[in-house]
């Protein structure tokens, strides 16, 4: 039944183009918004960006009740509501703009395989450290849990969340190596880099969600900077960040005063 | 001289909290004195004693207040006037079963030769008491266990708790009743409650969990009511294809209200009333005693009942009602008024009229709505003096609005816009009571002046309930 709603969908979604008014839907800022939600959020902005979407960020204080799901971020397109990454790439595609389209199945697989890496890995450090930040206010304290115990981190270490947190970002670190993106896998169009016209190349969603992840960690201010200093250990990474942030969100700093980069705290990464 | 019993006499109506249902037309019988009696008749009297049988926990001082008028009775007619009216009393007070009245002449050394002895032998109702129901509504079943404590600490207090579990949803409540002694009309009770409820028509789903005291006291012919509640609201969508409107609404909110509602009722019963008229005026204040909500909402509601030729009633009602949000943040889904359906305007769809999104309807800050109703017998009077009187043929007219206001502008706007696109509608039903607590429905209906966006039900439109306009 669900995948006959989902095929249905889908064909709803493909009838109409992307409209102007699609609006992307969080918590509010400052104190409210936990680290987790906040990569999510921003790996949603970057992907949408990267397909060239124009959406406006919405925050309201009731965003993860409003969302279907119950989880945070969500779109409101048209009269359709989707939410968290991995949906509204789907729609996306529906829609006709996809990333990932010119990857075959085996690098599609690896894909899919990194992403999982990203939301088990550095989305559960991100719940588990902002648990342990005494900056955390006391609601939030209590929700972090409640997620926790969902997940089953309530037992681990400190050390071992750490250590988790490294293994991941070497694994990243490795497969990006020096590339650009993760997946250059090259696409229709020339562009002008260095002088020259070079082929195109295309981020994919896997940028997107790890720019995400990586870009709130790297600059939201914890009472510890444990988790940012592991990342900061692999100088490739912090490239990526910084070519990302320059290519997709740059640009959009004097449309919206809610744009990503100006949101966080400390932003000691990038200048 | 022998024995005088006071025969039981047919119950006046009263409205007490508890006073379960009565008949519609209650009448006084007049006990016809005897031959041999005719001489008590005339003679004064004087009640020297007052026993009671049969108390158990109950405390003496409730007991003083409600009999102490037996004493002032000066003949016969009037002990017996007096004894029936304390009894109604005490059976009031919801804490005996039964109660039973003898008046005797005075025996004993102290005996005046005029004196009256009154008994009251009553029966205590057991500590606590329980009630199992099973209740079907609209693709849910459900069942509803009840648990009372009458008379809890002997003063008449009383603790119910109500429990419902259902195959949709859950809800309980606890309330605690206390009357003031001597004056049972004043009292206060506290409540704890959850309540779960679903609404179709705006794809909304309400989880309230609150607590409220209120204090219920008469002033002359009025009754008023004071309370302050505090519930923690969780909204949430019905549907996935709610609207949009309706989504942002979801979350949770706090409110936190003090209100004060009038009361003046006049009416012979309060299902089908022949005559009499009935005024509520209602007013809530949110947000000055914490809360997330802020607002000021007014509300009334009046009908007017006369009694005809031939058995029939005219009746007439009004209602209305306006939510003044106090702040910038714009009301609530869940505070708004909603107008339609067989118990509202009759002839549209539950609660289906006025300002809507993709569907979904979400109510209004301000309406009005009344009802021009004919009340006859059936035709033919089939089944009279039984089974036919409880139904009715009913002719009605009804018309009302509901919209926002713009509260910048003045009353004369105001006024202009609850009276342009006026939905009304007129038909003829049937009409059947169900004893003195709810009333049902069968009417053909035209639905005219009917907006883009409300939903009708033209045509047979069957109706439950309690309050119909």
């Amino acid at each position: 039944m669900a995948l006959a709603a989902e095929a249905f969908m889908t064909q709803l979604a493909a009838a109409e183009p992307w409209p102007e008014n699609a609006a992307l839907y969080q918590q509010l800022k400052d104190e409210q918004i936990l680290l987790s939600d906040n990569a999510s959020s921003l790996a949603v902005q970057a992907f949408l960006q990267m397909c060239n979407l124009p959406v406006r960020v919405v925050c309201r204080a009731n965003a993860e009740y409003m969302s279907p799901s119950g989880k945070v971020p969500f779109i409101h397109v048209g009269n359709q509501v989707v939410s968290e990454l991995g949906p509204i790439v789907q729609f996306v595609k529906a829609k006709g703009h996809s990333l990932s389209d010119g990857l075959d199945e085996v690098q599609k697989a690896e894909m899919k395989a990194y992403m999982e890496l990203v939301n088990n890995m550095l989305l559960t450090a991100e719940l588990y450290l902002q648990w342990c930040d005494d900056v955390t206010v006391e609601e939030k304290q209590w929700e972090i849990r409640r997620k926790m115990k969902a997940i089953g981190w309530a037992g681990k270490s400190l050390e071992q969340v750490l250590e988790d947190v490294d293994q991941c970002c070497q694994a990243l670190s490795q497969r990006l190596g020096t590339q650009p993106y993760f997946f250059n896998k090259q696409c229709k169009g020339l562009t002008f880099q260095y002088r020259r016209l070079v082929p195109k190349i295309r981020p994919t969603e896997l940028d997107a969600l790890v720019f995400g992840h990586l870009f709130t960690i790297l600059t939201t201010q914890l009472t510890s900077d444990e988790l940012s200093e592991k990342v900061k250990n692999y100088s490739n990474l912090i490239a990526f960040c910084r070519r990302i942030e320059q290519q997709y969100f740059e640009g959009h700093d004097k449309d919206s005063s809610s744009s990503a980069t100006s949101r966080s705290a400390k932003r000691s990464l990038l200048r | 001289m022998g024995t005088v019993h006071a025969r039981s006499l047919e119950p006046l109506p009263m409205s007490g909290p508890d006073f379960g249902a009565l008949g519609e037309e209650a009448e006084l019988v007049e006990v016809e004195p005897e031959a041999k009696q005719e001489i008590l008749e005339n003679k004064d009297v004087v009640v020297q004693h007052v026993h009671f049988d049969g108390l158990g926990r109950t405390k003496d001082d409730i007991i003083m207040y409600e009999i102490c008028d037996v004493f002032k009775a000066k003949n016969l007619i009037d002990v017996m006037k007096k004894s029936h009216e304390a009894r109604e009393k005490l059976l009031r007070l919801g804490i005996f079963r039964q109660v039973e009245v003898l008046i005797d002449t005075c025996q004993g050394d102290d005996a005046l030769p005029n004196g009256l002895d009154v008994t009251f032998e009553v029966t205590e109702l057991r500590r606590l008491t329980g009630s199992y129901n099973t209740m079907v509504g609209n693709n849910e079943g459900s069942m509803v266990l009840g648990l009372k404590f009458p008379n809890l600490f002997g003063r008449a207090e009383k603790v119910t708790f109500q429990f419902s579990y259902g195959t949709k949803e859950t809800s309980y409540g606890l309330s605690f009743f206390k009357p003031q002694p001597g004056n049972f009309e004043r009292n206060f009770s506290v409540n704890l409650y959850k309540v779960t409820g679903q609404f179709p028509w705006s794809s909304l789903r309400e989880t309230d969990r609150g607590v409220s005291t209120e204090f219920n006291f008469p002033i002359w012919k009025t009754n008023h009511t004071l309370k302050w509640e505090g519930v923690w609201r969780e909204l949430g969508c019905l549907a996935r294809t709610a609207s949009f409107s309706v989504r942002e609404e979801s979350g949770h909110s706090l409110k936190s209200s003090l209100s004060h509602a009038m009361v003046i009722d006049s009416r012979n019963s309060s299902i089908l009333p022949r005559r009499g008229a009935l005024l509520k005026i209602n007013q809530e204040l949110a947000g000055y005693t914490g809360g997330d909500v802020s607002f000021l909402k007014e509300d009334f509601e009046f009908q007017l009942n006369k009694q005809l030729l031939w058995d029939s009633v005219f009746s007439a009602s009004l209602w209305g009602g306006m939510l003044v949000p106090i702040g910038d943040k714009p009301s609530s889904i869940a505070d708004r008024f909603y107008l339609g359906g067989p118990t509202s305007v009759r002839g549209f769809s539950m609660y289906s009229i006025g300002p809507q999104s993709e569907g979904d309807y979400l109510g209004g800050e301000a309406y009005w709505a009344g009802g021009l109703h004919l009340y006859t017998p059936l035709p033919f009077r089939p089944g009279r003096g039984g089974f036919g009187d409880l139904f009715r043929t009913h002719f009605f007219l009804n018309a009302g609005n509901l919209c926002n206001l713009n509260y910048g502008d003045g009353p004369r706007a105001h006024l202009q816009k609850l009276a342009e696109y006026i939905r009304w509608s007129y038909g003829a039903g049937i009409v059947l009571r169900l004893g003195n607590i709810a009333r049902l429905e069968l009417n053909y209906c035209f639905p005219m002046g009917v907006q883009s966006g409300d939903r009708i039900c033209d045509g047979v439109q069957f109706g439950a309930g309690i309050r119909f306009l």
